[in-house]
C-alpha cells in the first residue's frame, strides 16, 4: 500500500512539475507578444519621428534657398540680414506652398501630415528663443516695413545698418527721442548708414522715439515703442537692412531662431499619436 | 506453457500491467507537457523577429545620406558607394527616392539594386528631402540582416 501511495504521488510530482514549467513558458510567450506590441510601437514612433525630422530639414532647406534672409547667431547676439523690400517673397511663398501640397498628398493618413504655411508666408515671423522675440514682416513679406518685437526688456541693444545700395544716404533726424543714461528700458541703439555711423546713443525704448534716415530722396523711418518694439519703414528705394539684436542671455540656455509654434502636424490616427512642432531655422 | 504463465501471475499478479500503464501515461503527459513548453518558448523566441537596433540602423544611414546631399543627386552608383562605406557587414540595405516637381508630376525615381528577401525581417522608413530647390522627394530604405 505504501508502495502505490510513493507512485501516485511521485506521478503527481512530476505532473505538477510540468504544470508550473508549461505555466512559466506561456508567461515568457505572453510577454513576448506584449514586448513584440511594444517593440513595434517604438519603432513605429521613431520613424514617425524621422520623418518629422526630415520635414523639418526640408522647410529649413526652403527658407535658406528662398527667403533671401540670412540669419546668423555670434554667441549672444543675433543679426537679420534682409533686402528691403524682399524680392523673394514669391518665390519663398509658392515654394511652401508646393512643399505643403506635396506633402499633405503623399501623407494623406497615418501618418497625416498637416502644414500651417500660412503662419509663415503671410508676415514670416522668425522668433528668437528663449527671449521670445519676434523679427516679422508686419505689412506681408516683401512688404517695405520690418518689426522687431520682443515681449520685455530682455535684449541689450539693437544696431541696424543700412547698405544703401548707391542711394544717397543724407541725415538722421531725430523726430521724436529720448536719450536716457539709466533706467529699466534704457538701451542703446546704433544706426548706421553704409556702415558708417550715424546715432550711438542710449534711448529710453519705455517711450515713443521716431528717427527719420534720408535716403535719396525718400526716407527710411525708425520707430521705438515700449517695450522695446522696433520699427523700420522704407519709404525709399531698395536697402540692405542687417538688424542685430544683443541679446540678454538667458541662463545659458542655448539661442536658437525658428518659425512659430505649431507649424507641423503630425497625426498617427492608428497609434494615437498626434505631434505638433516647429523648425529651428538657426542655433 | 500454462503452467509458466500461471507462475508469472503468482509472481507479479496484475500490478505489472498497472505499473506499465502508470508510467505509459506519466511519459505521455511528461512529453506532452514539456513538448508544449518548448513549443511557446520557441514561438518567443521567434517573436523577437522586430529589430529596432536593424531599423535605426537604415535610418541612420539613410539620414547620412541626407545631409552629405547624396541624396539629392539621385546617383545609383553614388548612393550605393556611400552606402556601403558606412552599412555595417551585417546588413542588407535597399534604397529608393520618388521626386515630383512642383506641379505633382514625377521628376525622377531611383532604385538600388538589392533583391528585397521574403523571408527574413525587413526594416523599413522614409525621409522627405528637397533637390533643386522645387523637387520634392520621399527616400525609402528597405534593410534587412544577411
Amino acid at each position: 500500500m505504501d508502495q502505490v501511495r510513493r507512485g501516485v504521488l511521485f506521478t503527481a510530482g512530476i505532473a505538477g512539475m510540468m504544470m508550473v514549467v508549461l505555466v512559466f513558458a506561456l508567461v515568457i510567450y505572453n510577454n513576448a507578444i506584449n514586448s513584440r506590441e511594444r517593440t513595434s510601437e517604438v519603432g513605429v514612433i521613431d520613424r514617425i519621428s524621422d520623418l518629422e525630422l526630415s520635414i523639418k530639414n526640408s522647410l529649413r532647406d526652403i527658407f535658406n534657398l528662398e527667403a533671401n534672409i540670412n540669419v546668423t547667431i555670434d554667441e549672444k547676439n543675433v543679426i537679420f540680414n534682409e533686402e528691403l523690400p524682399n524680392d523673394e517673397d514669391d518665390d519663398f511663398r509658392d515654394n511652401m506652398n508646393d512643399f505643403k501640397a506635396y506633402l499633405e498628398l503623399e501623407f494623406k493618413e497615418n501618418p497625416k501630415v498637416k502644414i500651417n504655411a500660412t503662419k509663415i508666408t503671410d508676415k514670416l515671423p522668425l522668433v528668437i528663443k528663449p527671449n521670445s522675440i519676434t523679427y516679422t514682416h508686419p505689412k506681408g513679406f516683401g512688404g517695405k516695413e520690418i518689426n522687431i518685437i520682443p515681449e520685455e526688456f530682455n535684449f541689450n541693444a539693437y544696431e541696424l545698418d543700412f547698405n544703401t545700395k548707391g542711394q544717397s544716404s543724407g541725415n538722421l533726424n531725430q523726430d521724436e527721442g529720448h536719450i536716457c543714461s539709466s533706467g529699466g528700458s534704457c538701451r542703446r541703439l546704433t544706426i548706421k548708414t553704409n556702415s558708417n555711423l550715424k546715432f550711438n546713443e542710449t534711448v529710453d525704448m519705455g517711450v515713443s522715439n521716431k528717427f527719420i534716415l534720408d535716403i535719396g530722396v525718400s526716407t527710411i523711418v525708425i520707430k521705438i515703442q515700449n517695450p522695446g518694439i522696433l520699427i523700420i519703414e522704407n519709404n525709399a528705394g531698395k536697402v540692405e537692412v542687417k538688424s542685430k539684436i544683443y541679446l540678454n542671455k538667458l541662463d545659458d540656455e542655448r539661442i536658437s531662431i525658428g518659425y512659430p509654434d505649431n507649424i507641423i502636424e503630425v497625426d498617427l490616427s492608428s497609434l494615437n499619436i498626434f505631434k505638433r512642432g516647429t523648425v529651428d531655422i538657426a542655433y | 506453457m500454462k503452467a509458466k504463465k500461471k507462475s508469472l501471475n503468482l509472481h507479479c499478479g496484475s500490478r505489472g500491467i498497472i505499473f506499465t500503464l502508470d508510467t505509459f501515461i506519466a511519459v505521455i503527459v511528461f512529453v506532452l507537457l514539456l513538448g508544449l513548453s518548448s513549443y511557446y518558448i520557441g514561438l518567443s523566441q521567434g517573436l523577437r523577429d522586430v529589430d529596432l537596433q536593424t531599423i535605426r540602423t537604415g535610418s541612420d544611414i539613410l539620414a547620412l545620406l541626407d545631409y552629405k546631399n547624396i541624396l539629392q543627386t539621385m546617383n545609383v552608383d553614388l548612393i550605393e558607394i556611400n552606402r556601403d562605406n558606412v552599412l555595417p557587414d551585417l546588413y542588407d540595405m535597399k534604397i529608393k527616392a520618388d521626386c515630383k516637381d512642383s506641379s505633382g508630376h514625377s521628376s525622377g525615381s531611383i532604385e538600388t539594386s538589392e533583391e528585397i528577401p521574403e523571408d527574413k525581417f525587413i526594416g523599413s522608413g522614409k525621409r522627405v528631402f528637397i533637390k533643386d530647390n522645387d523637387n520634392y522627394c520621399i527616400a525609402r530604405f528597405f534593410i534587412w540582416t544577411k
